[in-house]
């Protein structure tokens, strides 16, 4: 059973800036010890200088001198299970450069918090090649599945007592 | 070209988009033909599970015009208990979506 964190960011403005906030801080702590520079790609906000606000992404940073990015989308909570999910996109930007994301879509708990770092460290840190990045996307997947639904199911012990 | 961008399906076992790059920005009803286009092109049961990703990329072709700023401006909308199945919507530069 997932705890959600920041419930309620899609209605509260302040609430979404401390959910950026929170994001910015993770991705901080997990680059600046590696010495790694980043920044935005996208834009996030609108010509009349407001935030989108709709968390598609929360976050998002692309590596100096890289073609590789981070792209972090935060879904609105819809039930108490682990959504996650995670996919790489090569695509181009404004400036015509070509570049490989890494997209993680989620609803934001403890859990998907932790899976997002674990594939940002794969991604930025240890520099997997895509296709290594798509195998363990894979199983990191399969191990949520696996892992939470059995979390769900009621004990068989318990039933047959 | 100054305005371009994507719409796309993706998936486990699809790969579908449709693309612009032009001088002028792309109006919303462009911007629904394309969806449309994408979604009349993909097999029925993907465009299906696809239902709720389309009607909110809809959604955000008519909240614009959208201009890109700092960045691109990329989104996208998961089908939910999926790997990742899923409708994009890409604009890598310009302005899209405005009113006719």
């Amino acid at each position: 059973m997932a705890t959600h964190l920041y419930k309620n960011f899609l209605t509260n403005e302040k609430i979404y800036n401390q959910n950026i906030d929170f994001w910015k801080s993770l991705i901080y702590t997990l680059l600046s010890v590696e010495k790694i520079s980043f920044q935005q790609y996208l834009t996030t906000i609108k010509p009349d200088g407001s935030f989108y606000m709709d968390g598609n992404p929360i976050y998002n940073f692309k590596i100096d001198n890289s073609n590789r990015a981070v792209r972090i989308i935060q879904e609105l909570p819809e039930c108490s299970d682990i959504e996650f999910s995670a996919w790489i996109n090569s695509t181009e930007l404004s400036d015509n450069s070509k570049i490989d994301e890494l997209v993680i879509s989620m609803e934001l708990s403890h859990e998907t918090a932790l899976m997002s770092v674990e594939l940002i460290n794969a991604w930025i840190i240890n520099k997997f090649s895509k296709q290594k990045m798509v195998k363990f996307i894979d199983k990191l997947f399969t191990i949520k599945e696996n892992l939470f639904k059995a979390e769900n199911q009621p004990d068989k012990e318990l039933m047959l007592a | 070209m100054r305005h371009r961008g994507r719409i796309q399906a993706q998936g486990e076992n699809l790969e579908a988009s449709e693309a612009w790059a032009q001088n002028e920005p792309l109006i919303k009803n462009e911007g629904l033909v394309l969806l449309e286009n994408l979604r009349s092109k993909i097999p029925k049961n993907e465009a299906d599970i696809r239902e709720n990703a389309f009607n909110k990329a809809t959604e955000f072709i008519m909240q614009g015009p959208h201009e890109v700023i700092i960045g691109s401006i990329f989104r996208s909308y998961k089908v939910k208990g999926t790997k990742h199945e899923r409708g994009d919507i890409e604009i890598q530069s310009g302005v899209a979506f405005i009113n006719s």
